[in-house]
């Protein structure tokens, strides 16, 4: 017998072991009473913390809050994995968020499969994502909200505020509120640590073991009627255009000859009240316009212009490139021009 | 005129009664295997049944639509549930001992017969153990844990390579792991 098959044999044999006693109708029974309850728990639970109470907002990917020395609490981030983002359940890719993102639920369809977070690389946008991407400690009992991809949320406008819980080491959780009033809540130090509640082995079968259990086809709606629809918020619209750092050229000049700089780095700082969209340069004379700007750290957004080709002999032309930052309402502001000098032959 | 045959016409089931008959049929099959698998993965038995019933109810939910090899489906989302439980298990331990209390996990398997293997599945980084238990226990080919999971096929061979390494640095086996050592599992 090699190793393959021995693990796979002493595995096998300690999953029967550990699997011993399962009734599958009061599996089934377990399954039916939960699909007819509901799919949210009502309280989730940050075990990390020793912090109970009700958050609205969660982490995508397997990291709620983790201990923090320095700031209480870190904040919401995924974590190892990248998801992709669709504009509603069962809708179209839009996005994705990556390792690191800051992300926050906001609401959750009718059936709790999918859930609704707030967009990574644009805030004020939504974004829908399968629940089961998610880790449901980290989610609150989040309301249901219908998929209107047209609406945004301002982020940071008049939405942030600071909710507290008392917790076991007087631990400050802050998370950004979102589209539910949270009240802070004060949780004893012995409060019980909460778990589901789980159908235990011994529970009397309620399907007679000879007849395969069914789930009854007429279950109830699979959202409560205590849980009443919740209308997306009306906010107030966002006019603020982007502001936009003097651009800077490095280096300043491009050839096309090899043994020269081919290309040059566009940076730019783009700032704006809910988040910068997008970035863009134009220009004229050579090719390649218009072109996106890639986000960087913090708002730096940078490009890189050239290399060129085809530049015809003796070519030389200081290359104005104009930048334009928009953001998700639409707004856009202009940055100052900056100039690269593009040259078919190495300037000696 | 010309007489008409009459066939019978059998109606043909909706997708609630459908997707019950095969919740059924999944259940009655391989919920044992399946709750064993999951306890392997997370240590706790409440936990991995509270995944399977999870993986159920999200099924059901998604009556009206089709989901393709229903068992490994289900397989999947119990296990990802399982992974998360576990977590929250780990986390709420942590909170406890921290104010001195004691966490009640559940009901604890009824016995530990190969505590060796146990202790040494516990030492599996989360992912490795997840892979091994999946491809070991649940029969599944690396391409279909690669499939369930959604990573590559080599990232599955990998992990699987390590949770052997480690498994046999920490079993007392009798195998011969000649061939092993040249890849392994396919």
């Amino acid at each position: 017998m090699n190793l393959d098959d021995e693990l796979r044999r002493r595995l096998q044999a300690a999953a029967d072991e550990a699997g011993a006693g399962v009734d599958p109708a009061a599996v089934t029974q377990a399954a039916v009473t939960k699909a007819a309850a509901g799919t949210r728990p009502p309280l989730r639970l940050i075990g990390g913390l020793g912090v109970a109470g009700v958050i609205v907002g969660g982490a995508i990917g397997f990291t709620a809050l983790k201990p923090d020395a320095s700031a209480g609490a870190s904040a919401v981030i995924v974590q190892t994995q990248r998801y992709s983002l669709y504009d509603c359940p069962d809708g179209g890719l839009r996005g994705t968020a990556l390792p690191g993102d800051r992300v926050f639920v906001t609401g959750r369809n009718e059936t709790g499969d999918w859930l609704e977070l707030r967009d990574p690389r644009n805030q004020a946008k939504r974004a829908w994502v399968p629940a089961d991407a998610v880790d449901p400690d980290a989610v609150s009992d989040v309301p249901v909200v219908p998929c209107s991809p047209a609406v945004e949320l301002a982020a940071g406008v008049a939405t942030t505020s600071t909710t507290s819980t008392t917790v076991a080491e007087t631990t400050t959780t802050t998370v950004p509120a979102t589209t539910t009033t949270v009240a802070p809540s004060t949780v004893p130090v012995t409060t019980p640590i909460t778990t589901k509640p789980t159908v235990p082995p011994t529970a009397p079968p309620t399907v007679p073991p000879t007849a395969p259990p069914t789930v009854p086809p007429t279950l109830p709606p699979t959202v409560p009627p205590t849980v009443p629809p919740t209308v997306p918020p009306t906010l107030p619209p966002d006019t603020q255009k982007p502001t936009l750092s003097p651009a800077t050229a490095s280096p300043d000049s491009v050839f096309q000859a090899a043994g020269c700089n081919l290309t040059s780095t566009i940076t730019v700082t783009a700032n704006d009240n809910v988040g910068v969209s997008s970035v863009r340069g134009t220009w004229k004379g050579v090719s390649g316009s218009p072109k996106e700007f890639a986000k960087g750290k913090a708002n730096t957004w940078t490009m890189t212009f050239g290399p060129f080709t085809g530049l015809p002999l003796g070519f030389h032309q200081a290359i104005q490139i104009s930048i334009v930052a928009r953001d998700a309402a639409g707004n856009q502001s202009t940055a100052a021009i900056v100039i690269v000098n593009v040259y078919d032959q190495c300037v000696i | 005129m010309r007489r008409q045959d009459v066939h019978a016409v059998s109606v043909p089931p909706t997708a609630s009664e459908q997707r019950a008959d095969e919740l059924a049929c999944f259940v009655q099959q391989h919920s044992q295997r399946l709750i064993g698998a999951l306890t392997l993965i997370t240590g706790n038995r409440a936990t991995a049944e509270d995944a399977l019933q999870d993986a159920l109810v999200k099924a059901w939910h998604r009556r009206d639509q089709p989901i393709d090899q229903l068992t490994a489906w289900i397989t999947v989302v119990a296990t990802n549930q399982a992974r998360s439980g576990w977590r929250r298990k780990q986390a709420e331990q942590r909170a406890m001992d921290k104010i001195g209390g004691r966490a009640n996990h559940g009901a604890a398997p009824a016995s530990e017969p190969d505590n060796e293997l146990l202790e040494a599945l516990r030492s599996l980084p989360e992912r490795e153990r997840q892979v091994a238990v999946m491809h070991y226990v649940l029969d599944q080919s690396v391409a279909q844990v690669a499939a369930a999971l959604g990573i590559a096929d080599g990232t599955v061979k990998t992990q699987l390579f390590r949770a052997r390494e480690h498994l046999a640095a920490r079993l007392t086996l009798n195998a011969d792991r000649t061939n092993d050592q040249q890849g392994g599992a396919a």
